[in-house]
């Protein structure tokens, strides 16, 4: 009977702890099955209810009459889908076909991460989804019926997945240079920075994808390390783009090993779940280095005992001059100190390396944009991104023109006097206020190197001495890698920031990208981070422990020894 | 004997059920949620009982008091950590727990037998010599110092965290403010796109809720609604952060910290005087007192770029599309 018993709490447990399983979030990545489709034929009532949906929360960007001219156009980089012609890019069809509904619905209700497309999970119903999804097949798709017979779906066959390996990666990597020819358009090391001069079919500039940052790619479908995405888009292509279907070039071998060659292109940070962008710590911890002197540059293997910090950057659309368009939307930095100075290592990617020529023009800025799709609107121009364009109020009239392309650059920010500041008071982070100065520490691509003081944004000086050094600056396959050091310790004490090893130390990062307009205040910038430069650690950390344990060690002995003399007299007595 | 054993359990329930007693009055519409919340809890301390007297009589699984003992503490914690919602305060937790654990003790140590059965499985380890005792020593006289010393490691080891910082998320608003040269009354100005309702007092919107502010016979406060929109999503580009629904979850907002309001929670402009929402509108995060951090906040100071008659339609906006109503005097 116990024997039996215990097996029956057993199975029990087992099951309660299988159900717990069960009921974990399960990643939406429904593969329709493969071969011919039809859509389903919506109901009017469906229609009606979408209707409403679309007109409360679709239409300020996608516009009254779906045509992706609503009022958020005019400053977002990548415009919303225009639905008319019923182009749609993230499909499981083959090139050039209508999307399934399935399609569409996990298009909404994931959102398309890396442009202003939110994931509608959670604010709308599956079924609210279902319906808003309806409205846009029937009244807003007008060049093309989803019910005409004419219309052909062929949903892709993702045949046997290859699981990914070392082999697998290699052949990608060959299909990736050699078969398919992706790096002629998506770059060596994939960040996007092969092919800067295409355009969509609407006439816009068009990018390829950064393939070093799954999380911005637009099917991920929140689900940015599965190599499903990549072989799903490779295979049917993204209408309306010149990213082509390869279905008929490669096979679905070579597919999958492609799709597994991109993954390993990038660094897989765990992921936050709300923004679908890698999870942000906000200290930046520096290593101290015992022997030798702080590394010159980005190649030194010491900057491998550190993993690169991921801090997110946002465009300064705050104060004036506002500038929507940042193409640099993080940065990774390490940091190493020694007894005397302090090196960052800077990298970001960057598809153009961008230096200060007038006569240049700008590729993000294309100003010779004349669309077709929209006649009524006055799009002759991607530069409304910029505020100048659309000021209003106070600002009106001011205007501040773009001239040719800009330096790229990057700069660091420390509060002056930082030690004294009442917790948790700093200075204002976009470059301080008039209470409180900041000590900025910025390199541009012509190779200036300054050490800058702010007291608000329009009051940002150069200073006379400059004890901020540059030892390396490269731009190599889209991306920047810079390494900046500075003594820890400087003679100035009220203006430079004096570095402390131990201490939470108040900083901020500033981006720009030359080919974006970017120089000044039209920046792209992060938050409040803390920098700590991590003293080595103390020794007693290592050896007081061991002496602890043999404490209780001893401790256990003794309490071993009275319980059998406890027991020993207790027999003695007994 | 058995009289003090009774007494006992009758203390020890007692202080299980009071948490959830005080819990269940405690909270709004006793009849509502807290009964339903009590006969749950009444019903789960029931199965616990009646899986305790299963597995003794039934399974005959002979559990020691040693075991009962954490296992009881563990079911409590589990009850008071995770079971009871809203999740308690952990000043409070740590006095309910604290009560069931010299509860525990007390119950363990009554009397002479129920004592010697506690500390049975810890006086077999130490002074016998069977094969089970001498493995249960070896275990624990091996685990003791190691988790200690690994304790000790830990403690020692410096940890550099994040400074603590709390911000108040609603601050105390001015009494007045100056835009663009004129002086508001927070507490005497008001929306003038709303209108008048049908009462005479300032226009709620209800019947605009959830309508087509694009519609050809669109009425004028939903043109205004319309106006508003655009703004948000177009001249001023307040979804880049605050998102497009609304919710704080715009483009940019993974890279600021402390992250965008979220309008749609009804912690936010749901509980806000429509007054207070155009002093952070205008004046932005540089306009915030000291305990609301102005330092670190991304929120633009939107005098600098919006008319007065724009930032009232935006306000007007983003209540239409959130579906919730300003706070108002009565």
């Amino acid at each position: 009977m116990k024997l039996r018993s215990r097996f029956v709490v057993m199975a029990i447990l087992m099951g309660l702890g299988l159900l717990a399983g069960h009921s974990s979030k399960v990643l939406a990545q429904e593969i329709p099955p493969p071969g011919a489709y039809r859509p389903s034929v919506p109901a009017p009532a469906d229609i009606a209810a979408g209707k409403a949906t679309y007109f409360r929360k679709c239409v300020w960007c996608h516009g009254p009459d779906g045509a992706g001219d609503g009022a958020s156009t005019k400053r977002l980089p990548t415009k919303p889908r225009n639905f008319n012609q019923g182009t749609f890019k993230i499909r499981h069809t083959a090139s050039g076909e209508l999307p399934t509904d399935e399609d569409l619905f996990l298009t909404v209700k994931n959102g398309l991460s890396g442009s202003a497309m939110p994931a509608w999970d959670g604010i709308l119903t599956d079924v609210e989804i279902k319906q808003v999804v309806s409205f846009v097949k029937t009244n807003l798709v007008l060049d093309r019926k989803f019910d005409d017979k004419d219309e052909e779906f062929h949903v892709i066959d993702y045949g046997t997945q290859v699981p990914t390996s070392e082999e697998s990666i290699k052949k990608g990597q060959d299909v990736f240079m050699n078969k398919g020819k992706c790096v002629e358009c998506h770059g060596v090391e994939g960040r996007g920075n092969g092919n800067l001069t295409q355009r969509d079919d609407w006439g816009f500039p068009i990018f390829p994808a950064n393939l070093a940052k799954p999380w911005n790619i637009r099917g991920n479908r929140r689900d940015p390390y599965n190599p499903k995405n990549i072989f799903r888009e490779v295979s049917t292509g993204l209408n309306g783009t010149p990213m082509p279907s390869f279905a008929d070039t490669l096979t679905v071998e070579d597919r999958w090993n492609v799709a597994n060659f991109v993954m390993s292109l990038s660094e897989h940070y765990p992921i936050e779940a709300s923004t679908n962008k890698p999870k942000i710590g906000f200290i930046i911890k520096g290593k101290f280095l015992k022997e030798g002197k702080t590394p010159n540059d980005a190649n030194d293997p010491r900057w491998n005992d550190l993993s690169p910090q991921y801090v997110g950057m946002g465009s300064q659309i705050i104060q004036p001059p506002r500038h929507f368009l940042r193409t640099v939307d993080d940065i990774r930095v390490r940091a190493l100190f020694d007894a005397k100075e302090v090196a960052f290592l800077f990298e970001w990617d960057d598809r153009t390396e961008s230096k200060q020529d007038e006569n240049r023009p700008a590729i993000y800025d294309a100003k010779a944009i004349f669309s077709t799709s929209f006649p009524d609107a006055n799009y002759t121009t991607t530069n409304n991104t910029h505020e100048d364009d659309e000021a209003v109020g106070p600002l009106k009239g001011v205007q501040i023109p773009d001239v040719g392309t800009y330096n790229d650059g990057i700069a660091i920010q420390f509060a002056q006097d930082w030690q004294k500041l009442p917790s948790p008071e700093k200075p204002y982070f976009i470059h301080g206020d008039t209470k409180r100065g900041v000590d900025i520490w910025k390199w541009q691509s012509d190779a200036t190197v300054s050490e800058l003081e702010g007291r608000g944004l329009e009051a940002v000086s150069a200073r006379d001495s400059s004890n901020v050094k540059v030892s390396s600056a490269t731009w190599k396959n889209g991306r920047w890698q810079v390494v900046m050091k500075r003594a820890l310790l400087t003679e100035d004490k009220e203006k430079s920031a004096q570095l402390e090893v131990g201490k939470n130390i108040p900083i901020v990062f500033f981006a720009w990208d030359g080919d974006a307009g970017e120089r000044d205040g039209k920046m792209a910038l992060s938050t409040y981070y803390y920098l700590m430069l991590e003293p080595p650690v103390p020794s007693r950390v290592y050896y007081v422990p061991p002496i602890v344990a043999g404490v209780v060690l001893l401790l256990e002995g003794w309490v071993f020894y009275t319980a059998r003399r406890k027991k020993k007299e207790g027999e003695e007595s007994a | 004997m058995m009289k003090r054993k009774s007494l006992l359990m009758a203390i020890l329930s007692a202080c299980l059920l009071y948490p959830v007693l005080s819990f269940a009055g405690g909270a709004s519409g006793f009849i509502n949620a807290g009964t339903f919340a009590l006969v749950v809890q009444l019903g789960m301390g029931l199965t616990v009982i009646f899986l305790a007297w299963f597995v003794k009589n039934v399974l005959k699984i002979h559990i020691p008091k040693l075991v009962q003992a954490p296992l009881i503490w563990i079911a409590a914690f589990i009850v008071f950590r995770v079971i009871l919602q809203p999740p308690l305060p952990f000043t409070i937790l740590a006095v309910y727990m604290g009560i069931i654990t010299i509860a525990i003790f007390l119950y363990s140590s009554i009397d002479e037998p129920s004592w010697q059965e506690f500390t049975a499985p810890i006086r077999t380890m130490l002074q016998e010599d069977t094969k089970n005792a001498k493995t249960s020593r070896y275990i624990v006289f091996a685990a003791l110092p190691l988790l200690i010393g690994y304790g000790t490691y830990n403690k020692l080891m410096p940890k550099f965290e994040e400074p603590v910082e709390l911000r108040t998320v609603h601050p105390a608003p001015p009494a007045s403010i100056n835009i663009h040269g004129k002086i508001l009354n927070l507490q005497t100005e008001y929306n003038p796109f709303r209108g008048k309702g049908a009462d005479g007092k300032e226009e709620a919107g209800a019947q605009y809720m959830g309508k087509n502010p694009f519609a050809a016979d669109a009425p004028k406060y939903l043109q205004n609604v319309k106006e508003g929109g655009e703004i948000f999503f177009g001249t001023a580009g307040c979804m880049f952060c605050h998102g497009d629904n609304l919710d704080g979850r715009g483009m940019f907002a993974y890279a600021f910290n402390p992250i965008p309001a979220n309008f749609a929670d009804p912690g936010t402009i749901a509980q806000l005087q429509e007054t207070f929402v155009l002093w952070r509108v205008a004046k932005g995060g540089p306009g915030v007192p000291r305990e609301t951090f102005p330092w670190a906040s991304a929120m633009p100071p939107w005098e600098k770029h919006l008319t007065q008659d724009e930032m009232w339609k935006v306000i007007m906006f983003e209540y239409w599309h959130t579906g919730f109503y300003p706070r108002t005097w009565d």
